[in-house]
């Protein structure tokens, strides 16, 4: 019994541990890498910003974006949409992955992930769309 | 008066009864119900099974009311494919004639009020439907006695589309938007015609994927009973609007599509089918879809001679977004026959006539004059014999080569590809490539050889350097998205040899590759290695050893990097351009002490050892000198010797790696101080 209360008692220092340990995760860190991924999510920005704007596009709570409302795209441009989503999802995994490389800690990915996930929301214009902890729409 | 009259109708009603079932079509069951003759005077009959040729209607009620209005309920209508349950309608004015039951003024309350007017004419046995949801808008079925059974013909004139999305398989995008004319004709011996065509259509799926917008289609199709089956025909014309079906954008051109074949219970067939594409060319096919297992179990398609250029633009350039082929200008012709069978894909063949490919923004590649052919089987090897005429690489000029590719379903190989390059050429060999489950998987080892360093460093924009650059390529392997090199890879530059050990490349293709390696140069020719890099002359040999490199996005993160002087006997000799050169490594000094003492009228010194060590760690340089010779005040860059002599000392043992860059960029002024022996 009492090695039973040890043992639950260890697993909640380890977690907890564990959680200060990502607390200490530097986010701003700044590689080769990093720079990279950041110029060139700087640069698709531009043609994002006005696709936040209108609600086609909007925040997810995952930390990626997502295709709202297709209606505001037209048909000739929801490829290129499509394909500027993509490529937007794959960077922010790419400086997730980064981020978590470059603290040496590749196992915090899923934490920094999260954390960016609410930092983009927090940092969204008024009148973007973003996901709520339900996983609804919801207009900023 | 009130009963006269009731009499009357009662009367007219049963006529029209009898002249139904005269009519053989009908089976009719009479159960006349005649309510008690009161305030709510009212005759209900209940008919059953109205039949004819894609036309039934089941448990017909006739419930009249006060004023010759009638309701009507009909239990169940099938038209065509299409059924509906429990139909009611009410009629304003029914007429009961002895040639004729009309209804001009009826509706059907179905969600909204849509009019309604239907005429049986006795004698003929014609019954005409017509339903008029708005003004501009008309359906209308006409059922009548044909050669054989009774034929069916359903007009449509404006009809609004979105009436018949609920009837639209759930799987398949919504139908939006839409008006339909054309008719339908069934004929009772079951040939079908039918001729439609669909303006300003539309449709979508929820997530935006599918959709089209402002579709104009013409639609003509002809069936015939066939034994146990039908035989059928089709063509299509597309003549307006636009389509996007991820990731492809199509917009209509004038597109045709016709096809004939056979449908029975089990199987529709297409024995022909062609398709035009105005501008890209016409494609045949044929094939066998098995209905109750909902897949295609054989097909096959030819199209020859299609521009490569159109089929890019058009087709193929949604499909390559976001890879090295996703800008390309594209050029010559390809012919291609596929086959599929119950397993998939079975063969294909590919003609290539003049075919050309460059990378059109970032001239990175590209290949000129691609001809040959690919026939390409599912279980049998086979040999695809293909020529190149020239093309580029990374700006540089690629010879004539032929590519003898060994193919055995999704395994291919490569015995040997040699490719001139400038004044050398690369060789790949033993290339072996996997189908992997996500991904390709790939292997080759090569050599590289005969290319003149002048030619190649000019070409890649570098500092140009002399000599000839040979390599040896150890197994070459890439998993997943890394590539990893097995064994040393050797190169031979400015006189000495470069190899480089546990090479690794991870996420190559990505915005933020890595590289892991560790290097080992051996006895480079310090003469051509200063006159390359416009460093200030030197001559002399050094080694370099590089352990632990990591770049991120090619720019160096992490390393441990010592330079020494080789072992043996040479003529060691150092120019002043070189020392002030050497100084900015280590800080600010040098160079100005050199121009105030008398040794700068001495153009060359003597130095007996030179070395230099940078432990690159979070952007951070830990510096240091000729190994062996560390002072407690600095340490020793270049150790004097002969004379004139030199010696040259770093005081700063730690710099950011930004700006020992940038001081190997200005050579500025440092506190690296010259010492006179």
């Amino acid at each position: 019994m009492k090695n039973w209360i040890m043992k639950t008692l260890w697993l909640i220092a380890a977690l907890f541990a564990a959680g200060q340990a990502f607390a200490q995760a530097n986010l701003e860190i700044n590689t080769p890498g990093v720079a990279a991924i950041q110029g060139s999510m700087q640069k698709r920005h531009g043609e994002l910003a006005p696709l936040y704007a209108s609600g086609a596009v909007g925040l997810t709570r995952d930390g990626n974006v997502a295709l709202r409302d297709p209606a505001a795209v037209p048909l000739a441009q929801r490829a290129a949409v499509n394909g500027l989503i993509a490529a937007e999802n794959q960077d922010r995994a790419a400086l997730y992955r980064e981020i978590a490389r470059a603290n040496s800690h590749p196992e915090w990915e899923g934490d920094i992930r999260n954390t960016f996930g609410q930092r983009w929301i927090d940092r969204a214009q008024a009148g973007w769309y973003y996901q709520n902890a339900a996983g609804a729409w919801t207009r900023k | 008066m009130a009963c006269a009259r009731l009499a009357r109708k009662a009367s007219a009603a049963k006529g029209a009864i009898n002249v139904i079932r005269a009519a053989g079509a009908f089976a009719l069951l009479v159960m006349g119900m005649l309510a008690p003759l009161g305030r709510t005077q009212q005759i209900t009959l209940i008919l059953d099974d109205l039949t004819g040729a894609a036309f039934s209607a089941q448990s017909i009620k006739l419930a009249f009311v006060g004023g010759g209005a009638a309701a009507i309920d009909i239990g169940a209508l099938t038209v065509g494919a299409q059924s509906w349950k429990h139909i009611h309608l009410e009629c304003k004015q029914l007429a009961l004639e002895r040639a004729r039951i009309a209804c001009d003024e009826g509706v059907l309350p179905a969600g909204e009020k849509i009019p309604l007017s239907f005429s049986y004419a006795t004698d003929q046995r014609v019954l005409s439907v017509a339903l008029k949801p708005a003004p501009d808008e008309t359906w209308q079925m006409q059922l009548r006695p044909g050669r054989q059974g009774n034929d069916l013909t359903i007009r449509m004139d404006g009809g609004r589309l979105q009436r018949v999305a609920a009837w639209w398989p759930p799987d398949l995008p919504k139908i939006n938007a839409g008006v339909v004319d054309g008719v339908i004709e069934y004929e009772g011996d079951g040939r079908i015609a039918a001729k439609l065509s669909l303006s300003n259509a539309g449709f979508a799926d929820a997530v935006g994927l599918h959709a089209g917008e402002k579709l104009g289609i013409s639609m003509a199709l002809q069936a015939e009973p066939d034994a146990q089956a039908l035989r059928w025909r089709a063509q299509l014309a597309w003549s307006a609007g636009e389509v996007f079906w991820q990731p492809l954008y199509l917009k209509s051109a004038n597109q045709q599509l016709s096809m004939e074949g056979r449908l029975d219970a089990a199987h529709l067939r297409v024995a022909r089918g062609s398709l035009r594409y105005p501008g890209i060319g016409d494609v045949t096919f044929s094939g066998d879809y098995d209905l109750g297992a909902k897949k295609v179990t054989g097909a096959q398609a030819s199209a020859q001679a299609i521009p490569v250029a159109a089929l890019y633009e058009s087709v193929l350039k949604p499909f390559l977004d976001g890879s090295t082929l996703s800008d390309l200008r594209t050029d010559g012709r390809v012919s291609a026959e596929v086959h599929l069978g119950v397993d998939g894909l079975q063969r294909v063949d590919v003609q290539l006539d003049n075919v050309s490919l460059e990378d059109k923004t970032q001239h990175r590649f590209a290949l000129f004059n691609v001809n040959g052919l690919v026939p390409w089987r599912a279980r049998e090897a086979t040999q695809a014999a293909v020529t190149v005429k020239g093309g580029e690489l990374l700006k540089m000029p690629v010879g004539a080569f032929a590519v003898p590719l060994g193919m055995n379903g999704m395994r291919f190989d490569l015995k040997q590809l040699r490719v001139p390059l400038l004044d050398g050429y690369f060789e790949i060999r033993d290339f072996a490539a996997r189908a992997g489950t996500a991904n390709w998987n790939w292997q080759f080892t090569g050599d590289v050889g005969g290319i003149s360093m002048d030619k190649i460093t000019a070409a890649l924009g570098l500092p140009v350097m002399q000599g000839t650059l040979a390599a040896t390529l150890p197994m070459v392997r890439h998993i997943r998205s890394t590539f990893r090199v097995d064994g040393a890879l050797f190169l031979k530059v400015f006189n000495g040899s470069i190899e480089v050990k546990n090479l690794v490349l991870l996420d190559l293709f990505s915005k933020a590759p890595r590289v892991q390696a560790d290097v080992a140069m051996r006895n480079l020719d310090l003469g051509l290695v200063t006159s390359a890099f416009s460093f200030g002359n030197m001559t002399g040999r050094v080694d370099a050893r590089i352990a632990g490199l990591e770049l991120v996005n090619w720019q160096p993160v992490k390393f441990d990097v010592r330079v020494a002087s080789s072992a043996g006997d040479y003529p060691r000799k150092i120019s002043q351009a070189a020392v002030q050169n050497i100084s900015a490594l280590g800080g600010a000094g040098a160079a100005a002490a050199i121009q105030r003492s008398f040794l700068r009228f001495f153009e060359q010194f003597g130095y007996d050892r030179l070395g230099w060590s940078c432990k690159l760690q979070n952007g951070l340089c830990e510096m240091g000198g000729v190994e062996g010779m560390e002072a407690a005040q600095g340490y020793v860059i270049v150790k004097g010797g002969g004379i004139p002599a030199i010696t040259v000392m770093g005081y700063n043992r730690q710099v950011s790696w930004q700006e020992l860059l940038d001081r190997l960029k200005r050579v500025t002024q440092g506190n690296v101080k010259p010492i006179v022996e």
